[in-house]
């Protein structure tokens, strides 16, 4: 018999049904393929994907050892690591900020590392305990405008800043990580008291704040702000891109102190890595001359292996007069938060 | 015809099965955070410290700023659009409804930029006045108007569906009745879109809860932003917990407000319409119709296209590097995102309009939480989940496309709530008497129908899976870079050209898909009687 | 405000005249296709006039001018004199004093009957009248329910006493039976016909349902293709359609060929007389159609076959309605015909198919002149 009505198919609703069934299949499928197989090196990545992908690239080409490189904030990823317990897929984590490290390392969710690693470089660039060390090195600079300012007229040391002189000519980027550390580097050094009174002096100098460094940069070349305080290495990514007509420069304070912090970047082995030699053989492979090199090349930071040139552009690390700081002392960002909070900077 | 008949019988057991898989599904993330809050001693900590009440007090008075000021934005646009003879009314409805696919964190900083104190406005203006600042714009003010920004549409998409589908007759009843243009507003028109207004007005008020990019970047400290700095600050997860935990309370909060709203202005089954509205003409008020379009679109899309395109223009060297293969993980997880999470909410929604009772509205309420709670919290707890739990699916699609239907869920529920409630229950009695079974009752006369409403649901989960990055970070496969990863680490890594790029291609993927969503002539109207 | 020499003539509560409209279609005037051509309607004050013709005739967009919420393209409407649209004038809807009644009643889903019907009668005083207005259509035990809560024929009198309320100068009631199923029809139009009798309402019907308008209606209007075909008394519209489309739209005629000597037709029943125009003038002359209402046939069942100028049907069949009985028959040409007697004549149950019977009329009848083709 033939049926009475030909109804036609809504195609939308066969469309939603085949999409469920598919969606559902492939999730099922993705649960079944995505965990890596053992010997595949996890790494936990809090830098950039463009610097670090083509060194790990590089990494496995020459060891055979297969990577799986995970990219996130250098916070996030040492939290997702503490949440992940004992049962973290993480080999080793690569983070920018010696605070992060310092507060794994004191969660205890890092290893010791063999002495031929952490003798690599200084013992500054490295925890005292041997469970992370510094890979390269980012340098605390005013940044200055060259039409309206020279060198001469820059302050000395940080607390220039709260000179009334410099009311609305200055900038700064308060939410800003590097900042941050830099601010609990004053608290460390100088105690609360005195790293409160000196955001207060700066405040009342009525600083633009700034999202983040390169806003900086680019605001004390348009003469926005005359000068700011910020990372060392953003300079020449805006002279590679706008060539030496970009009117800002950098300085590192004469008068040392925090003003002349010098961050790290490092990694360290995470203490239920399923693959620890493989782990070491990465953060070896980062302290090599090939990688160092690169790393001063390419982000004009501070190699910290003794012997390899920084880009001739940058600062030597000789001429800088750092503070006399742990640098994994650096953790109590919470603090620094606090305070920042409570003057109104954030 | 009234239609409380149903309201006497029991929801099937599958129904009822589904409700409770969701339910527990939701609840995971409330689990983690009382056991690490109580655990850790965080929520004693949260709450005997004075700050806390500071941070709680801005924390509502931003999300009921944000929930009125996206329903006063988002009401007059929609009329504006659905019932007016605007000029260019095609285009606009499609690009009013796209800011929801701004990442807060872009619309935040291009708006700091233009609108800071001494920002790009400021220094336009400084030949001709000589102002040398402009009004803070820092802390409320400034997340106030992005946030609105970026929420209204939810209004002004649930306000333009139901415009499409209310009787024009009942304003031309009122009109013989003697009500003049405000009085008809007031006592007809409003009323009626009122459920709209709720629907969306909560959507944009969780939104705010959970926001972080906005509140960050423009400097106002609510408890998202707290979480985000007890974690990021000093990876105290119990602290963050409590702060968390105080989060899901305001979220209960307001939903707690909306039902009470919700239940003083019940949609009345029937009330479709009759007679097809005519559009107003505006005639010279054309022009302040389409100033306050453009003066929309002018800071929430224009804005961040055109810092995109400055940026791409100043640096495009490797802009495009790997966007391709980063644009089809993000419309394959969000696809699969968006079709879970919808499937998710049909039972939810069945649930709460055809058998309302204090489970239902419990359910409903879990069914929201997710979305209250910043991606970072939801990801960290389905961290702990899948690592204690189900260790097989950490770090797998799987377990992404589970986090973003947790995140996003009541997106989708309102849109279905709002086609179901005029759906007579008779149809499946109907359906049920001609001898279908479930699978063909639901497949050929429930979906259809629901259809409109699938369809944003799918659409405003799609847009927000897009644009989610806390949670795909931490949970996505390790190495799938989506487009929001791109953006990130773009910008993170100084690549301004790469990052804006790979904006530039998120937004249009997104107003693509809302173009097929919102195709001209098809609004999103529930298909009724 | 009185004209001159309006003097002693009760002024029309509402009168329209030479309403025309167009609408676009394809965004153009078409020219060709008038919604409403000319329209006039007068209707006294206290009376129930009926505008009846078929959907898409222009009855709604008649009640939508006269209401306001359409614009006319030419004509006049005056409410009690006054005039609201025409003239350069247009009075908006809410500034007129005039009711609609929705087909689908419009009832405002949010809220209560009571506040419905309070809607036109803002303030504590019009609370009152509200209330007494839901008394007067017996719903006030259901003043507390939202429109979805009632059933149609309830929702029907609110609308009603919503129209009511404000006292309009006219109310319109655009097929306010039409969403009625059909048993409840009946008894709600008679209450609602009595109870606008009783307030002495001014009210405009409009209807595609003959009966429904020759029930309760004082005048009627016969709508057809935008133009007023004939309008008067139910009676003499049933005995003179005006026309042979009004005819058509009414039913229940038979039309015969004819020729017309200006006073008698000759057609196959045999010579008829020849009601005059309804419309005035003189009867058509040569050839016409014989309009011959079903119940305007007298039937004669047992006729003597060679009875001359009166040519016997053969009976085909007979259908019992309960009151009256539908007979049916074909002609010599074999052309049917119908006729409807009552039910009371005894002769009715012997008659059986095949049998001949006498058809004549009952008085003079409309002809309409026949268009040769």
């Amino acid at each position: 018999m033939k049926p009475i009505f030909n109804i036609e198919k809504k195609p939308s609703t066969a469309r939603f049904g085949r999409l469920a069934a598919a969606a559902i299949v492939l999730t099922a499928a993705a649960g079944c393929t995505g965990t890596p197989e053992p010997e595949t090196l996890t790494i936990y990545c809090g830098r950039g994907e463009s610097l670090v992908g083509p060194v790990v690239e590089a990494f496995q080409a020459e060891t055979g050892i297969q990577v799986a490189i995970r990219y996130g904030g250098t916070a996030d990823l040492a939290a997702q690591i503490l949440e992940e317990g004992d049962e973290s897929p993480a080999d080793v984590y690569y983070g920018q900020d010696a605070g992060a490290l310092g507060q794994l390392a004191g969660e205890g969710r890092l290893s010791p590392l063999p002495d031929a690693i952490l003798d690599r470089v200084p013992a500054r660039f490295r925890d005292p305990d041997g469970r992370w060390v510094g890979t390269t090195g980012r340098a605390r600079v005013f940044v200055y405008n060259t039409e309206l300012l020279t060198p001469e007229d820059l302050p000395d040391t940080i607390q220039g800043f709260t000179d009334p002189r410099w009311k609305g000519r200055i900038g700064w980027a308060p939410t800003n990580g590097s900042f941050q550390a830099f601010v609990t580097a004053v608290r460390l050094l100088e105690g609360e008291e005195a790293a409160r009174a000196w955001l207060e002096g700066v405040l009342a100098n009525e600083p633009v704040a700034y999202p983040n460094n390169s806003a900086i940069y680019q605001a004390v070349a348009d003469g926005e702000v005359e000068l700011a305080l910020s990372n060392h290495y953003y300079l020449f990514r805006f002279l590679v891109q706008h060539g030496d007509a970009f009117a800002a420069r950098t300085v590192s304070p004469r008068g040392g102190g925090a003003g002349g912090l010098i961050n790290i970047s490092g990694g360290g082995v995470v203490n239920t890595a399923a693959n620890p030699e493989a782990a070491e053989r990465f953060l070896a492979y980062l302290l090599t001359e090939a990688v160092q090199e690169r790393f001063a090349g390419e982000t004009y930071e501070y190699p910290l292996v003794p012997g390899i040139a920084t880009d001739p552009a940058v600062t030597p690390l000789s001429e800088i007069n750092p503070p006399d700081l742990e640098l994994g002392d650096l953790d109590d960002l919470r603090g620094t938060l606090d305070l920042l909070r409570e003057v109104g900077a954030i | 015809m009234s239609i409380p008949a149903r309201r006497t019988r029991w929801p099937s057991r599958r129904l009822r099965a589904a409700g409770i898989v969701v339910a527990a599904m939701c609840l995971l993330p409330l689990v983690y955070l009382a056991g690490r809050a109580v655990a850790g001693g965080g929520l004693l900590d949260v709450l005997l410290r004075e700050r806390s009440f500071g941070i709680a007090g801005r924390t509502l008075l931003l999300t009921a700023a944000v929930a009125l000021g996206s329903a006063g934005l988002g009401l007059p646009l929609a009329w504006l659009t659905a019932r007016t003879d605007l000029p260019g009314r095609r285009i606009l409805t499609g690009l009013l409804a796209l800011p929801l696919a701004v990442p807060s964190y872009v619309a935040a900083f291009t708006v700091a930029t233009a609108l800071g104190p001494r920002g790009l406005l400021q220094r336009a203006l400084e030949p001709f006045t000589g102002w040398e600042r402009l009004p803070e714009i820092y802390g409320f003010p400034g997340a106030f108007l992005v946030l609105v920004l970026l929420n209204y549409p939810y209004v002004y998409l649930a306000a333009r569906a139901r415009f499409a589908v209310m009787d024009a007759s009942l304003e031309d009843a009122a009109r013989v009745l003697g009500a003049g243009r405000w009085r008809r507003f007031r006592r007809v028109t409003l009323p009626l879109l009122s459920t709209a207004l709720l629907s969306g007005g909560l959507l944009a008020a969780l939104y705010t809860l959970s926001d972080f990019g906005a509140v960050s970047l423009l400097r106002y400290e609510t408890f998202t932003w707290a979480i985000y700095n007890q974690v990021r600050g000093s990876l105290d997860r119990h602290t963050a917990a409590g702060l968390a935990l105080l989060l899901v309370f305001a979220t209960l909060l307001v939903l707690t407000a909306a039902s009470r709203f919700e239940s003083a202005s019940r949609p009345s089954p029937g009330a479709v319409q009759a007679r097809p509205p005519r559009l107003h003409r505006l005639g010279g008020w054309k022009w302040a119709g389409l100033a306050l379009a453009s003066g929309v679109l002018l800071p929430a899309l224009v804005l961040p296209v055109g810092v995109c395109l400055y940026w791409l223009i100043q640096a495009p060297a490797g802009a495009g590097t790997g966007l391709f293969a980063a644009l089809g993980r993000t419309g394959f997880v969000s696809l699969l995102a968006a079709v879970a999470t919808t499937a998710l909410a049909v039972p939810v929604a069945f649930l709460t309009v055809r058998f309302p009772s204090r489970r239902s509205s419990a359910l409903r309420a879990i069914s929201h939480i997710g979305f209250g709670l910043p991606g970072l919290v939801v990801g960290l707890s389905l961290v702990f989940f899948a690592v204690n739990v189900a260790p097989f699916l950490y770090q797998t699609l799987a377990l992404l496309v589970f986090a973003y239907a947790v995140h996003m869920l009541p997106q989708a529920i309102a849109p279905v709530e709002a086609t179901l409630g005029p759906l007579s229950p008779r149809l499946d009695d109907a359906a049920r008497s001609l001898g279908a079974r479930w699978l063909r009752r639901h497949r050929r006369i429930t979906l259809p129908l629901l259809g409109p409403g699938l369809a944003s649901g799918l659409a405003l989960v799609f847009l927000t899976s897009v644009k989610e990055l806390p949670a795909t970070l931490m949970l996505a496969p390790t190495g799938y870079a989506t487009l929001a990863t791109t953006v990130w680490s773009a910008a993170e890594n100084v690549e301004l050209g790469r990052a804006a790029a790979a904006s530039l291609v998120l937004l249009l993927f997104c107003a693509a898909t809302l173009l097929v969503v919102l195709r001209p002539g098809r609004p999103l109207r529930p298909a009724v009687r | 405000m009185f004209g001159a020499g309006a003097g002693a003539v009760p002024e029309a509560a509402l009168r329209c005249r030479a309403i025309e409209k167009r609408f676009l279609s394809n965004g153009r005037l078409d020219p060709d296709r008038p919604v409403l051509a000319g329209v006039d309607l007068e209707v006294p004050p206290g009376s129930l006039t009926a505008v009846l013709g078929p959907s898409g005739g222009g009855k709604t967009t008649l009640l939508r001018i006269v209401a306001g919420l359409e614009t006319a393209d030419a004509g006049e409407v005056r409410v009690l004199g006054e005039t609201v649209t025409g003239k350069g004038v247009f009075v908006p809807p809410e500034s007129r004093r005039v009711g609609l009644v929705f087909q689908e009643y419009a009832l405002f889903p949010h809220l209560s009957a009571l506040d419905n019907v309070a809607f036109g009668v803002p303030g504590p005083a019009g609370l009152t009248r509200a209330w007494g207005a839901l008394q007067m259509v017996g719903l006030s035990e259901v003043a507390s329910h939202r429109p979805h809560e009632l059933s149609g024929g309830e929702q029907q009198r609110v609308a009603l006493a919503r129209a009511l309320a404000p006292e309009p100068a006219v109310v319109l009631l655009d097929e306010p039976f039409s969403n009625l199923d059909a048993p409840r029809r009946a008894g709600v139009r008679e209450e609602v016909a009595q109870l606008l009798r009783r307030l002495d309402a001014t009210a405009v019907l409009v209807t595609h349902d003959r009966e429904e308008a020759f029930l309760l209606a004082d005048q009627v209007v016969l709508l057809l293709d935008g133009r007023v075909v004939r309008s008067g008394k139910p009676e003499e519209l049933a005995r003179n359609p005006g026309s042979r489309a009004g005819a058509e739209f009414l039913g229940e005629t038979n039309f015969l060929p004819g020729e017309s000597d200006g006073k008698t037709a000759l057609c196959e029943i045999g010579r008829v007389e020849i009601l005059p125009p309804a419309s005035g003038g003189k009867p058509p002359r040569g050839p016409v159609e014989v309009l011959l209402p079903l119940d305007g046939l007298l039937v004669e069942p047992f006729v003597d076959e060679e009875r001359a100028g009166s040519p016997a049907a053969v009976l085909t069949r007979t259908a019992f309605h309960g009151a009256f009985q539908l007979i049916e028959a074909r002609l010599p040409s074999g052309r049917p015909i119908a006729a409807r007697s009552p039910a009371r004549d005894a002769w009715q149950g012997l008659l059986r198919p095949g049998q001949r019977v006498g058809l004549r009329p009952a008085g003079p009848v409309p002809v309409f002149p026949r268009s040769r083709t």
